[in-house]
């Protein structure tokens, strides 16, 4: 078949941020996937609650708050650097401050990671106690490894900024792993308060 | 682009046809970016998403294959009543295996699959948004189904059913590690669904031609991205009951004991919130296959493509909410039960309407009767007598009579063979020469066709009977006093015409190959875009990105093909276009061949396999998948290079 | 059942259209020779008589789906007016599901009057029953084809379902839900008989074990308590106490062995239980070396424990 030109793309711009950007989508897709998979947990935490008498059951006492909560502002605080990180990369920031501003991204999530070491004490019951036990614990897990993925992602781009120049297709990856950041603070509120929370109402 | 509409691209004036020579020259410098390397290492690292696809796609059919293996062994000892061919352990592992191949291993990835190689070509783009993301979500997949059947061939199959009702399948009742086997190999195959799914709706909302507004996508493409919403919202369901089954047996969990306030109905519930829509995930691709097939072969454009988009949609969605009707017999509410057979009576409405708008564009065109037009109309013939069980068993009263009978089971193989097999039969027939540049043989066809046709009948039509005479399904045997003896040697009797009938198939696709007729970019004078390149398609599809003007873009401009100019040829540049529009938006470009995700799969397996064993596995897996993606991150090679040489500018 | 005769009479009728209408479409104007130019833009005023054609169609089907609704909402309704109807004055049984086999129990709120037996449910013609339904090992399913639906034992619930025997007679009742190995033998047989057989039955089960008559049983006794039987079958008046396994108090009176798998013989029982494993593979029970003598004794014994 003969074929004839109509439209010359040549003058269009090699990158783009957000949702013009496919890799945006795809960090939607994933969010999705973890989101529903959250959503499910959710629903079994309160599935298994229907059939139980007494929640958390006997003997098990409330969660404790102080710790948990303390974990959650510093997870809500690690959100400013990611912004700014976010804003820099977009805007053609230096590497150096995009740079600083994802170490104290990554330094806060790290500290998250610490703090959700204790974080599963403070439901007072084992993986393998009880029902409540096993969803808490697999809740916690999940979240846990998604605030790993952030963080190990994190320290590799920050490597990546030592050793290599900043160009426009690394900058929309900061852009996006910021996207996923912000998810994994945001799913955890929710959850949070549901974990905390719904075990005091009645 | 709707056309004359301002965009940020130039419009180019007509320049006039691109001269032959140019050509040659172009293709040689887009082959030299896009093709695979040689060679072994080629296979491991490649990023082409056709040579990935059709991997998936014969991988899948081996295990159609093999899982069809075990049925006629089962038809086999069904032959005779109170037959001792097989034992109750082999029996057991031979339909769960059978039914959890050809759910997890065979039709959902031969459906994704097929989307795989066909949406980028479909909406004219190079490539998959995500490279390399699908080469390791293939090796995923191949070490899931690796998993199961090596186990199976080792006599540590599972043996629990494809659904693995616990606590049948739980720690206590199910020692040893079958059922860690059947949950891990859910693990693999979901992970490598979710990734299709996120390839497939990436590229079709991304990387669509320019002018192709989502008024203007084709059905199949459609179908393939409805049914990737449907896996991102659905497999996370079976990957949670998985893991709670997987980390119940493993680390002592309590998610299905009730002793200590688990439950058991929160596997069913779980499953099935997925398990419901998995059959439409295998069903939905096949009714864009039909699509395509109708259009193609009824000379006209489908009646109805609006109402065919919407139905599907609606189908998708109400596929969410019917889960329950797997269930009625566990005791649920009545209110619960009205509304579940409601939902599931509702979702016959979009089956028939598209079924009614196929029939409306054959009437009203030119019919041409060949091979793949055949599997469509046996398709809808076996479709709607196994859409019509579908809505008795949606009653209570009737379900609870021939819940877990034989009358399920043939059902299932009218919706699933009828369904979704007869059209991606059809599908072969007819994009088997895009795939290798020869047509497939129309007699052989015929054979395969007919062989297909009436054994099926044969097997699975008596099966309605039996289960209403009684027949529970799942039993190893059955006592020569019920007088089941009869339908069940029928039934068996239809087997060897259907094994018939692959074989007819299998020495078609081997003879074509060499010996076919050379098809040419275009055979059936279709009018989508796959059929613009050449067959087969090279490594980077379209020489010329085109521009679409039409929901039927080859038969508007009928010679002579509109497209873009300004891609780059020096390295794997694909154009990137708004949603909605498909307005161009910018180039983009995308990374080449790598080994590390074959690593990255590679770890996964480790970390996936050894939890069967100890729960280190998890760690361990974490620790090398994480050095595999950080060696997929890190800048190697070319990119090195050239971020080397932005640095010093 | 008229749930079915009605989804019979509609499948075929809309089977039958669909058919006709999808042949002749594709037949009619069929073109082999060469490829007919493609239509790129359909006439419209042809269209729109096709898209009311579909919309008939649809709409056809909206009600076809409508009445089969009702019709499924009225036979449910009618099921549980009768349950209601039922529910004066039922005879309760509860069953619990065991790896392959049916424990039956008649509460009484006088201990002594329980009966516990297995495998075998008697129930008076004309009453309706009600089943309470349990299980404690993996799921099970209680259906009796010609008497009603199935209901799932599920651990961890209690469940109930409900049905009446118009005439006298034996039905058989088998397991639905996949439990294991043995789920193709887990059978139950459902006895209707007239009111004072029912009575008759009832009061005879509720009695101890039949003492050993002759000296054969009385071996054979000896041998049951002597072998590991005890420790998993229960024959009450004995020191066999073991909850594991169908009771045996009334073993004699029995129709089957093993959940339905074999008439009750002297010979099948011999076979199963010398080798329950080769009749029943995976069955709980193990196999007991006995000599032929033992065994003939404690044949004996079982088939008078009636
Ligand atoms: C491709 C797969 C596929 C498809 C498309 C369907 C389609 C449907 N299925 Fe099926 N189903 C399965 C695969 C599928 N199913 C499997 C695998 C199982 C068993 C799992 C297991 O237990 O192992 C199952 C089990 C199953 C059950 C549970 C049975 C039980 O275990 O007791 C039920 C109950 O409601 C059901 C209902 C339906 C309905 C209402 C449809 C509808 O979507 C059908 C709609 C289509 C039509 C009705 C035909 C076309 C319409 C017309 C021509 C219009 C005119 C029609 C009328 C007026 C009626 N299915
Ligand atoms: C897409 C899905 C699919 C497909 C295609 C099939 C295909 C077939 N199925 Fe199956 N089936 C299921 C999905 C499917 N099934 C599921 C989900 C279950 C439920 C499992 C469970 O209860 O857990 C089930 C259960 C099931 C049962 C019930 C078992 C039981 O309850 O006890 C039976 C019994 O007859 C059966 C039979 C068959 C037969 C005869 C075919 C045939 O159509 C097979 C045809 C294919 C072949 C025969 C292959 C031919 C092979 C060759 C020609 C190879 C020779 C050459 C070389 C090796 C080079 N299937
Ligand atoms: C370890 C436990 C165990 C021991 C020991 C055992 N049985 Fe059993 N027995 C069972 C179980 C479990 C069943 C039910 C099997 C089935 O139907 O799947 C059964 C079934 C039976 C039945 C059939 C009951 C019925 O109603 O169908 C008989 C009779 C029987 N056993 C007799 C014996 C005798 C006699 C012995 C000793 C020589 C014995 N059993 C030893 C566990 C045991
Ligand atoms: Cu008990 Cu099947
Ligand atoms: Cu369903």
């Amino acid at each position: 078949m003969r074929i004839r030109a109509v439209l010359d793309v040549h003058d269009l711009p090699e990158h783009a941020f957000g949702s013009r950007a496919p890799i945006w989508w795809g960090t939607i897709g994933l969010c999705l996937i973890e989101g529903t998979m959250f959503g499910l947990a959710m629903a079994t935490y309160l599935y298994l609650r229907l059939d139980s008498r007494a929640w958390p059951p006997l003997r098990t006492p409330d969660p404790d708050l102080l710790l948990p909560t303390i974990n959650l502002v510093v997870m809500l605080v690690s959100v400013a650097p990611m912004v700014w990180a976010d804003l820099l990369a977009r805007r053609g920031g230096s590497k150096g401050a995009v740079r600083f501003a994802l170490i104290l991204a990554t330094v806060l999530g790290l500290a998250a990671l610490v703090l959700r070491w204790f974080e599963f004490d403070a439901f007072h019951v084992r993986w393998d106690t009880n029902a409540y036990g096993s969803i808490v614990w697999l809740i916690l897990g999940l979240h846990t490894a998604e605030i790993l993925a952030s963080v190990l992602e994190d320290v590799v781009f920050v490597a990546y900024t030592f050793r290599y120049p900043l160009d426009e297709k690394h900058r929309v990856d900061v852009s996006t792993s910021a996207v996923f950041w912000y998810f994994v603070v945001g799913i955890w509120v929710p959850l949070y308060l549901m974990l905390y929370f719904t075990p005091r109402l009645v | 682009m709707r056309d004359g509409s301002a965009v940020r691209a130039t419009t180019v004036a007509a320049e006039p046809a691109v001269d032959e020579r140019q050509l040659a020259t172009r293709h040689e410098a887009l082959d030299e970016q896009w093709r695979d390397r040689p060679g072994f290492i080629g296979w491991l690292t490649s990023v082409d998403h056709k040579s990935i696809a059709l991997r998936y796609i014969v991988t899948a059919f081996i295990f159609f294959l093999l899982a069809g293996i075990n049925a006629g062994i089962m038809r086999l000892q069904l032959a005779r009543p109170d037959n001792h061919i097989v034992g109750p352990d082999l029996y057991n592992q031979l339909f769960t295996v059978h039914g959890s191949t050809m759910m997890f291993l065979f039709a959902v990835p031969i459906m994704t699959a097929m989307g795989l190689y066909f949406v980028p070509l479909m909406v004219g783009t190079r490539n998959v948004a995500f490279p390399r993301l699908n080469n390791f979500g293939y090796y995923t997949y191949l070490t899931g189904g690796l998993l199961l059947w090596i186990g199976f061939l080792l006599n540590i199959g599972p043996d629990t059913g494809w659904f693995s009702y616990v606590p049948l399948a739980g720690p206590e009742f199910s020692p040893g590690k079958r059922v860690d086997i059947w949950a891990q190999m859910i693990t693999f195959t979901e992970i490598a669904a979710m990734v299709t799914a996120v390839e497939i709706i990436v590229t079709a909302f991304k990387q669509r031609a320019p002018g192709m507004s989502l008024g203007r996508v084709p059905l199949f493409v459609w179908a393939e991205v409805i049914t990737a919403f449907m896996i991102i919202f659905a497999m996370p369901a079976v990957m949670l009951d998985s893991s709670y089954l997987a980390i119940d047996r493993l680390v002592g969990t309590h998610f299905f004991n009730p002793a200590e306030g688990g439950d058991v109905l929160l596997h069913q519930h779980l499953f099935w919130f997925f398990g419901h829509p998995e059959v439409y995930i295998i069903f939905i691709p096949a009714l864009g296959m039909v699509s395509s097939i109708v259009e193609t072969f009824a000379r006209r454009p489908i009646f109805g493509h609006t109402a065919m988009v919407l139905s599907m949609i609606a189908t998708g969605f109400v596929a969410f909410g019917l889960w329950v009707h797997h269930m009625f017999a566990t005791s649920i509410p009545q209110l619960g039960e009205s509304f579940f057979t409601a939902a599931s009576v509702m979702i016959a409405i979009p089956s028939g309407v598209q079924i009614f708008c196929w029939i409306a564009t054959l009437w009203s065109g030119r019919p041409r009767l060949r091979v793949p037009l055949l599997w469509v109309i046996g398709f809808v013939i076996l479709f709607v007598i196994g859409g019509l069980t579908g809505v008795m068993i949606a009653s209570v009263p009737f379900d609870l009579q021939v819940h877990d009978t034989y009358f399920i089971v043939a059902h299932f193989h009218y919706v699933l063979i009828g369904g979704a097999v007869f059209p991606l039969f059809g599908a072969f027939y007819y994009w088997y020469p895009k795939l290798t540049g020869r047509m497939l043989g129309e007699t052989l066809g015929q054979w395969n066709f007919w062989l297909f046709f009436i054994g099926f009948n044969i097997t699975f039509f008596p099966m309605h009977l039996l289960g209403l005479e009684g027949m529970p399904r799942r039993v190893y045997t059955y006592p020569a006093g019920m007088g089941w003896g009869g339908l069940n040697l029928l039934a068996s009797l239809g087997a060897p015409l259907i094994i018939a009938s692959v074989a007819v198939f299998l020495v078609n696709v081997w003879r074509s190959r060499r010996h076919g007729a050379v098809a040419g970019e275009n055979p059936w004078d279709a009018p989508t875009l796959e059929w613009a390149t050449s067959s087969p398609p090279a490594s980077y599809g379209f020489a010329h990105i085109p521009v679409v003007h039409g929901r039927t873009p080859l038969w508007e401009t009928r010679d002579e093909l509109p497209v873009i100019t300004g891609l780059r040829t020096d390295c794997r540049e694909v154009l990137v276009t708004d949603v909605m529009d498909a307005e161009p938006d910018h180039r983009y470009g995308q990374a080449g061949p790598s080994v590390w995700p074959f690593m990255l799969a590679l770890a996964a397996a480790a970390g996936i396999i050894a939890s069967i064993f100890s729960p280190w596995g998890t760690p361990l897996g974490v620790v090398l998948a994480t050095i595999a993606l950080a060696g997929w991150f890190w800048p190697k090679g070319r990119e090195r290079r050239e971020l080397a040489a932005g640095e010093r500018t | 059942m008229s749930l079915w005769w009605l989804a019979l009479a509609i499948s075929t009728v809309v089977f039958v259209l669909v058919v006709i209408f999808l042949l002749v479409a594709a037949l009619r104007r069929r073109e082999e020779r060469g490829a007919p130019e493609p239509t790129a833009a359909p006439e419209p005023s042809r269209e729109r008589a096709l898209g009311r054609a579909v919309s008939v169609a649809a709409a056809l089907t909206v009600v076809i789906l409508f009445v089969w609704l009702v019709a499924d909402v009225r036979t449910g309704r009618a099921y549980t007016s009768l349950r209601a109807a039922g529910a004066r004055s039922p005879i309760a049984i509860s069953v619990t599901g065991h790896q392959w086999w049916w424990e039956v129990q008649y509460p009484d709120t006088d201990p002594s009057r329980r009966v516990v037996t297995a495998n075998e449910i008697h129930i008076p013609v004309g009453r309706p029953v009600v089943l309470t339904l349990t299980s404690t090992d993996v799921i099970h399913s209680f259906w009796a084809p010609n008497l009603g639906g199935k209901r799932d034992l599920l651990p961890g619930y209690v469940t109930t379902t409900w049905f009446q025997a118009d005439r006298a007679g034996v039905y058989r009742a088998q397991c639905a839900e996949f439990c294991g190995h043995q789920h193709a033998h887990m059978a139950l047989l459902v006895v209707a008989e007239s009111p004072d057989r029912f009575q008759a039955w009832l009061a005879a089960q509720r009695r101890p074990a039949a003492t050993p008559t002759d000296s054969l049983r009385a071996r054979g006794a000896r041998v049951f308590l002597g072998a590991q039987c005890m420790m998993c079958h229960q024959i009450s008046g004995t020191p066999a106490g073991g909850q594991t396994a169908p009771d045996l108090t009334h073993f004699g009176s029995r129709r089957t062995i093993a959940a339905g798998t074999l008439p009750n013989t002297r010979g099948n029982l011999a076979g199963w239980i010398v080798d329950p494993q080769g009749i029943k593979p995976g069955s709980l029970m193990p196999q007991n070396p006995l000599s032929p003598d033992e065994l003939q004794a404690l044949i004996a014994y079982l088939e008078g424990l009636e």
